[in-house]
């Protein structure tokens, strides 16, 4: 395999370019960012209300990973290997309740849901449940690190990453005024778009507020290019904010309860962060909203969206508008994301040019990436 | 143990085998601890008795602990 020359990657945006064509075609290179974007970092897995009572367990495969997203007896959300410590077998196949005990389909060792390995039948012959050579404590299920915020599981696969708490601070301190419960909108605020497209270029479209005019025209009318701010964390996170965000209303006049003790800028603000690497959040004063993207191969993306409001009784009406319309904004997206992912194959396209004015927040994650993806060939792990 | 009906009408190992394709693990759990209960011998009981007792795991089935005892007793399970 030959690698991806990022040089011009790394150069301010003035002169940079963006990342190479392999780095949204290529197998080969996928495989390289699963490690270095994705199971080195604090990724975006699943959602904790996907799990909403003590022992609701929903089998996840991510990036090929099988994975168990399990709330335990007493109410803590965990992400196990999905995989029995006996013979390597699936343990949960399909999202389910667990009673009591997870039990092996195959030789029925059984796992505590918090994941400790309580009984081995039959281990030291029929009916002899023990052996000497078995050490139950040794054999727990293995846990992978996680971390909820704002809903969203968290997972570093490679154990690695900052603290989430460190990793994530400066998010947290930009966003601490939404510190508060979000309470998700139920079935017809959760939705799922699958775009041919790689995982990078969602993020990308996502983060700048250049595209908005062109592709969105349905803002215009309020929402102008001009009332948009861009957002730049280097190494964490880039995004875009409005000065002009203006509230849904029913044909009555309802509208959603604000979060409370918002400071006046939120009155007509709302932000939108993506946070390397593969979470797209949105808030406003009266809703919230986050997208997970889910790369299933170099050029194909399923982005799962939940929104989210500060009280658990807004109108169901609204809610449902509320959803019609970013699935609308989502959509439109759709034929841009993928119409780059056709332009990613034309062989003398070199990254691209970015706009040093609009093109901030993109270039910012082009930087990050390229960053880790150099930091883990540097760790020995240039084939 | 425990007193749930088994039908005379249908064998033990009969009824045993709808449970399992029935899924029905609560009731595998109770079925394998009748069974245990017939055993003629300790080693027959605790390979019975072990069936019931995972199938309780699985289950939160109230017999489990009794019938960890049971096989803490015969040194069958870890104390």
């Amino acid at each position: 395999m030959s690698t991806t020359v990022l040089d011009e990657v790394h150069k301010p945006i003035e002169t940079a370019k963006g990342l190479p064509n392999a780095h949204y075609i290529d197998p080969n290179t996928f495989d390289e960012e699963k490690q270095a974007l994705l199971f080195n970092q604090w990724t975006g897995l699943a959602t904790a209300q996907d799990v909403p009572e003590a022992g609701d367990a929903q089998p996840i495969t991510f990036l090929g990973l099988p994975l168990l997203l399990l709330r335990d007896k007493t109410g803590e959300v965990r992400v196990f290997q999905n995989t029995c410590r006996h013979r390597g077998m699936i343990l949960v196949t399909e999202a389910r309740k667990i009673e009591g005990a997870i039990r092996c389909p195959y030789h029925s060792w059984c796992y505590s849901t918090e994941g400790k390995l309580v009984s081995t039948p039959h281990v030291g012959g029929p009916g002899h449940n023990r052996h000497k050579d078995i050490a139950r404590e040794d054999l727990s299920l293995i846990e992978i690190r996680s971390h909820v915020w704002r809903d969203i599981v968290w997972i570093n696969v490679n154990e690695n990453a900052a603290p989430f708490e460190t990793a994530m601070a400066s998010a947290m301190e930009r966003w601490k005024e939404f510190e508060a419960p979000l309470y998700h909108g139920g079935a017809e605020s959760k939705f799922e778009l699958h775009v041919n497209c790689n995982w990078k270029l969602a993020v990308e479209n996502y983060c700048e507020s250049y595209h908005l005019p062109w592709v969105h025209p349905g803002l215009n009318s309020y929402s102008r290019l001009e009332d948009h701010y861009n957002i730049e964390k280097p190494g964490q996170y880039s995004g875009q904010g409005t000065l002009v965000y203006q509230q849904l209303k029913s044909d009555s006049g309802e509208r959603f309860p604000d979060f409370a003790n918002l400071s006046k800028k939120w009155d007509t603000s709302a932000e939108y962060l993506a946070i390397y690497p593969n979470v797209l959040l949105g808030t406003h004063r009266d809703h919230a909203f986050a997208i997970i993207l889910v790369p299933e191969s170099p050029e194909k993306t399923v982005e799962k969206i939940h929104l989210y409001y500060p009280t658990s009784d807004t109108p169901e009406a609204l809610r449902i508008k509320n959803a019609d319309q970013w699935k609308l904004v989502f959509e439109e997206d759709i034929m841009v994301v993928e119409g780059m992912q056709k332009g990613r194959h034309g062989v003398a396209f070199d990254g691209g040019k970015f706009s040093p004015v609009m093109d901030g927040p993109t270039h910012c994650f082009h930087q990050w990436a390229a960053q880790q993806v150099t930091d883990w060939r540097q760790t020995s792990h240039e084939p | 143990m425990s007193h749930e009906p088994v039908l005379n009408t249908v064998s033990l190992d009969e009824q045993i085998m709808l449970a399992h394709e029935n899924h029905d693990v609560h009731r595998l759990s109770y079925l394998y601890e009748q069974g245990a209960l017939r055993a003629d011998t300790v080693d027959s009981a605790c390979f019975l008795a072990t069936q019931a007792y995972i199938f309780a795991l699985e289950s939160d089935h109230h017999n489990q602990d009794r019938l960890r005892q049971f096989l803490i007793k015969h040194g069958r399970e870890q104390g």
